[in-house]
């Protein structure tokens, strides 16, 4: 590990014109999380490298979440059978060049990475119970092209609006157009109230993409039962709760909710959804 | 991270004129509009990917078309009395990405800069920004001058309108220049390069507006269009200080009765009687831009 790559490397996998998935840790539903986490047990893959992130995060203390003092990593993994690696990071707070340069540098040089796939949840107004698309957006045509045979929300056009910033998934695929790297950012979408805690559904769906698109061969039984679990629970809270039930179905009927139903709706889903 | 030039035209010991954002956006405006005025031709840039996070993704048909980072651009133009060199920096280099440079990042960008200057033999470099002053928007706007050494301080007494720091009660010829516009006299001054910094005033008032102040602008542009010997067309800035002054004077008009009485007193102490007490005490002014703060915010959702 030094200044020009700050990953220290584990492992040289053998891996020949294979896909590397890229995630942030804090995400809409915890999407990335779950996925990267996901692939990661189901496939058995190994840590193959880490980020040295002293030089990417402030460390002006750590962050504590649900009780449990934090701190920022950036970890490769990889699952040399189905010619994939994995990557799962927090988002980097500054020298974000330096910090997809390393991550490209080390998809290129050490993981021989063809093509790269971001995901990350996408929040959303519609309810989890309405079927949704992966957004996709690809940094180039042959990329966008081979993408057409799956389900996807393609044709987006797309402008960063005043006062706000492209993400950093966005960043990182122009980057690796830049160095000739197909990539694409995938967006699962995630309803605003299940935001803070877990959208198993929009995970089934980031994960049964990569399952088609790279033959993964993963049984998604357990998702399912995530998502019968989830919708259990909801079904409770909407009967002890009726006015949560109505907010849903307003939704469902492509009614808009106004400030105080909204904030309801996420606090009480936030808090019921979270404990177990 | 590096400097990108387009040309390397001959200049002749140019003076550099260089700013980046900050209150009231005081230095840009004045820097920007005397480089329209001058039809200054692009010279270069400082190559933003180490120094900023990107601005805009444009995205066509589900494909990514491009990204654009904030520029640092560098201008030049011959005039028959003094070759000159303009820096414009569409943000501050910053690692949380706040208002002002700091750290390493912001010493990184002004050495830059002065690798511009001295690679075209400036002879020396104005910066411009912002003095948060106890003044009244219907005044005129002082401009405050800070020099890198005491060699350029008799020049500066000569310049109309403007003052040094020395000559503000209180300030004992001490003060902090936050940022870019600041830093860079600082790193010229251990380059061994002059360097002044301009800073028009704007009311402690309006010190957190979410607009422009082309008034303390103007007064700079004055400044630097003697100091340059450079003619300057003023129509252009007029224009923009008579909308602006409008724009203020509505809003003054919708402040709290007893806030408006206050700050109506700042209209009582000409500059010359700036050294007798402030007539607003620190509670006051705590609770008129408390104020104040809350009309912007009140103005932004109506609009």
């Amino acid at each position: 590990m030094n200044k020009q790559q700050p990953f220290q490397i584990y492992k040289k996998p053998s891996i020949h014109n294979g896909s590397l998935i890229v995630a942030w840790s804090e995400d809409a539903g915890a999407l990335g999380s779950n996925v990267i986490n996901y692939l990661t047990d189901k496939l058995g893959a190994q840590e193959l490298a880490e980020l040295d992130v002293s030089g990417f995060f402030s460390l002006r203390g750590v962050s504590v979440i649900n009780d449990v003092a934090q701190f920022p990593q950036c970890k490769l993994y990889c699952c040399e059978q189905k010619n994939l690696v994995l990557l799962l990071s927090n988002p980097p707070q500054s020298n974000w060049y330096t910090f997809f340069k390393s991550i490209l540098t080390i998809a290129e040089n050490e993981c021989h990475i063809k093509n790269l796939y971001t995901i990350g949840g996408m929040i959303s107004l519609s309810p989890h119970t309405i079927s949704a698309k992966l957004l996709a957006t690809a940094n180039c045509t042959d990329l966008k092209n081979s993408l057409q045979q799956y389900d996807l929300t393609r044709s987006m056009n797309y402008e960063t609006p005043e006062e706000q910033r492209p993400t950093l998934s966005s960043y990182l695929i122009w980057l690796a157009q830049r160095r000739g790297i197909a990539a694409a950012t995938l967006w699962s979408p995630v309803s605003f109230y299940l935001a803070n805690t877990e959208d198993p559904r929009s995970c089934w769906r980031a994960i049964d993409f990569f399952n088609r698109l790279l033959a993964l061969g993963v049984n998604t039984s357990d998702i399912a039962a995530k998502i019968a679990d989830q919708d259990q629970r909801i079904a409770e809270i909407k009967q002890q709760m009726p006015e949560i039930g109505e907010s849903i179905r307003k939704l469902e009927d492509n009614l808009g909710l106004d400030e105080e139903e909204s904030e309801h709706l996420i606090k009480t889903m936030s808090a019921l959804l979270r404990k177990r | 991270m590096g400097i990108k030039l387009y040309q390397e035209p001959q200049l002749e010991h140019p003076d550099m004129i260089a700013s980046w954002p900050g209150i009231g956006n005081i230095g840009l405006i004045a820097v920007d509009v005397l480089r329209g005025q001058l039809e200054a031709e692009e010279l270069g840039e400082i190559e933003p990917w180490d120094f900023f996070y990107p601005k805009k993704v444009k995205i066509r048909d589900g494909e990514l078309k491009g990204m654009e980072f904030p520029a640092s651009t560098f201008y030049f133009k011959r005039t028959v009395k003094r070759d000159v060199i303009v820096f414009l920096g569409e943000e501050q280099p910053s690692n949380d990405r706040g208002m002002y440079a700091e750290g390493k990042k912001a010493y990184q960008m002004a050495n830059l800069v002065l690798d511009v200057a001295e690679r075209f033999g400036c002879r020396r470099i104005y910066t411009s920004g912002a003095a948060v002053a106890p003044v009244h928007h219907t005044m005129t706007p002082r401009v405050w001058a800070v020099p890198n050494t005491e060699t350029l301080i008799s020049e500066i007494k000569t310049y109309r309108n403007t003052i040094l720091m020395s000559q503000i009660e209180g300030r004992d010829g001490q003060g902090m220049i936050t940022g870019l516009n600041g830093l860079l006299l600082g790193v010229a001054r251990k380059r061994g390069i002059d360097a002044i910094c301009l800073m028009g005033e704007i009311p402690i008032y309006l010190e957190g507006a979410p607009f422009a102040y082309p008034k303390a602008s103007r007064a700079v542009l004055n400044v630097l269009s003697d100091a340059l010997n450079i003619d300057i067309d003023g129509e252009q800035m007029n224009k923009f200080v008579e909308r602006s002054e409008r724009g203020i004077n509505d809003l003054y008009e919708k402040l709290p009765a007893e806030i408006k009485e206050q700050l109506d007193r700042l209209k009582h102490i000409g500059h010359d009687e700036m050294k007798k007490p402030e007539p607003i005490t620190e509670d006051d002014k705590q609770r008129i831009l408390e104020d104040i703060d809350k009309l912007f915010k009140r103005g932004s959702k109506e609009g």
